[in-house]
């Protein structure tokens, strides 16, 4: 499995199976990514996994045409974007089907080839994983 | 030149900055940081007449001297010092050194301060520095797609040019006129000529970034000396003075992409208690590991208004014999990326220009420099931030 921090691997463990839960601080209501420790707003450790909100907004996109690893240097080019949640953080995400900049957008999370939970931007209402996606949720390395 | 009202900040009145050194940038080295930082001190040595034994205070920066840091240096070194700082912001490293060193000097803290940055680069490393360069970037950027900093990058740039603008051709100028800059800088590793055709014909590496928007990872050192202003004279060291200095971490972090940088809280103090204008500056050096962020860099330490950094790349020529020399080492994006090195290359070349010691092109009667770091792609934003003006040691301030 890859390297990552505790916080992470727990939010992994969740979104194997197909969950969409992320921290919520308890104290202050705040959603938390990427995974702390303690509240980044509030500073307290007050932190509850929670099924949020998981819909947002693409704020921008991207097409890889290098990687650093061999699993997307096999499937390039690839597409990534910044996307808002409606719950408050900014995640990355790999992108569906022509999913563009301005979209309102539906995020799963799933466990990637390498264990790491990652989150799939999708249409709202529609699935656009195409084969690549697919692979990236479906094969395992280790 | 007459000073404005103080600040509430204390100025940096007696603290010179001498012996601008840099440790040829390679490619690819099977040389260590430690190799890498001891070629530096030994410079800086060299430079200046002065013994291991001489340095009561040292500042190191590196990202590949693992398990080691700047302490775990003194044994390598043998030095004794009585005041240590170890610097990991990347390409802020050099300016926060400063801004340290200086107080320390100034305090009577050290007497001599050797301040170095430099970083190995052995084959195929870099994505193991990459994949696990901090812990939010490990857990929830790296794994979208292992592009390291070019995804971020890509994204900032994608959402620039959209809100201001700023097309391939204006980053392409930019790009052109460091390389312009670089040819006559021997340690630059781009030593061809780089055409607006070339620039914009280049593969695709995150796309709108092209291979020639991306800077090259490589090996290499830099280093410079912080010591009173009184010694550089005993010494006959030319020297350097900080008219004002400014950092910043985390600026702005509710932005939903970064287009801005915390100069832009900073930079009212770093103009008033420089006592100088946009206008009195005889060349600039910001960081450049992508061409838009030295775009924000312009911007926002108030060289333009905010978006408009595509018309002023359009109005001056950029290089070292032209208007508006900027970068006139060639920057990073000409001369490598040695790591933390990429942190000091602006701040160092910055220190010859006002000394007179340049390598390559000078800038004429050069008086007054900017120089500004940025650092830390932590997860999806640059997180530090950091700025100073500099004058030449003999300018009446």
């Amino acid at each position: 499995m890859a390297e990552m921090s505790a916080a992470m691997r727990e939010f992994s463990r969740r979104a194997d199976g197909g969950g969409f839960q992320l921290q919520k601080c308890a104290t202050c209501g705040a959603v938390q990514w990427p995974p702390r420790d303690v509240c980044g707003e509030c500073w307290t450790d007050a932190l509850q996994w929670a099924a949020v909100s998981s819909t947002g907004v693409v704020l921008a996109t991207i097409t890889l045409r290098a990687s650093m690893e061999e699993f997307f240097r096999a499937r390039l080019p690839w597409r990534i974007g910044t996307i808002r949640l409606d719950a408050g953080p900014i995640v990355y995400a790999h992108l569906g089907g022509a999913v563009a900049e301005g979209d309102a957008v539906r995020l799963e999370a799933r466990l990637d080839f390498r264990g790491r939970g990652v989150f799939i931007a999708q249409p709202l209402g529609g699935d656009a994983r195409d084969s690549k996606l697919t692979e990236l949720i479906s094969e395992r390395e280790d | 030149m007459a000073r404005r009202a103080a600040s509430a900040r204390a100025n940096y009145d007696g603290v010179a900055l001498v012996a601008p050194v840099t440790v040829p940038y390679e490619r690819y080295s099977d040389k260590s940081a430690h190799w890498h930082i001891g070629k530096a001190l030994k410079a800086l040595t060299e430079k200046t007449g002065l013994s291991p034994a001489d340095f009561d205070g040292f500042c190191a920066s590196s990202f590949t001297l693992a398990p080691d840091t700047a302490v775990g240096l003194t044994q390598h070194f043998a030095l004794s010092p009585r005041w240590l700082d170890w610097i990991p912001m990347g390409g802020a490293s050099g300016l926060v050194a400063l801004r340290r060193a200086a107080r320390a000097v100034q305090a009577g803290d050290a007497e001599i301060v050797a301040c170095v940055a430099g970083d190995a680069n052995a084959k195929d490393s870099f994505g193991d520095l990459v994949s696990a360069f901090s812990r939010f970037s490990q857990d929830a950027a790296y794994p979208y797609g292992a592009a390291g900093p070019n995804m971020s990058f890509a994204l900032m740039t994608a959402a620039y040019m959209k809100k201001y603008g700023a097309t391939r051709e204006d980053f392409g100028k930019l790009c052109i006129a460091q390389r312009d800059n670089a040819l006559k800088f021997p340690h630059a590793l781009m030593k061809k000529p780089l055409t607006m055709e070339d620039y914009l014909g280049a593969r695709p590496i995150a796309e709108p970034l092209h291979l020639f928007d991306c800077v090259m990872p490589c090996a290499g050192a830099e280093a410079f000396i912080v010591m009173r202003e009184e010694t550089a004279r005993v010494m006959k060291l030319p020297f350097a003075r900080i008219l004002s200095a400014i950092e910043r971490h985390n600026a702005f972090p509710t932005d939903n992409i970064q287009l801005r940088g915390g100069w832009a809280v900073d930079r009212d103090d770093l103009w008033s208690m420089a006592g100088v204008r946009p206008d009195d500056v005889d060349f600039l050096q910001t960081y450049d590991d992508y061409p838009v962020i030295s775009m924000m860099q312009i911007e926002d330490l108030g060289f333009c208004k905010k978006g408009e950094a595509k018309d002023f790349v359009r109005a001056y020529s950029l290089t070292v014999d032209g208007t508006f020399p900027h970068n006139t080492s060639g920057g990073q994006l000409s001369v490598g990326q040695a790591g933390a090195a990429g942190g000091y290359l602006g701040l160092v070349e910055a220190i010859r220009q006002l000394t007179g010691e340049t390598l390559g092109a000078a800038v004429k009667e050069a008086k007054i420099g900017v120089v500004s770091g940025f650092g830390m792609i932590n997860y999806d934003r640059g997180l530090c931030s950091a700025a100073a003006i500099l004058a030449a040691g003999g300018v009446d301030g």
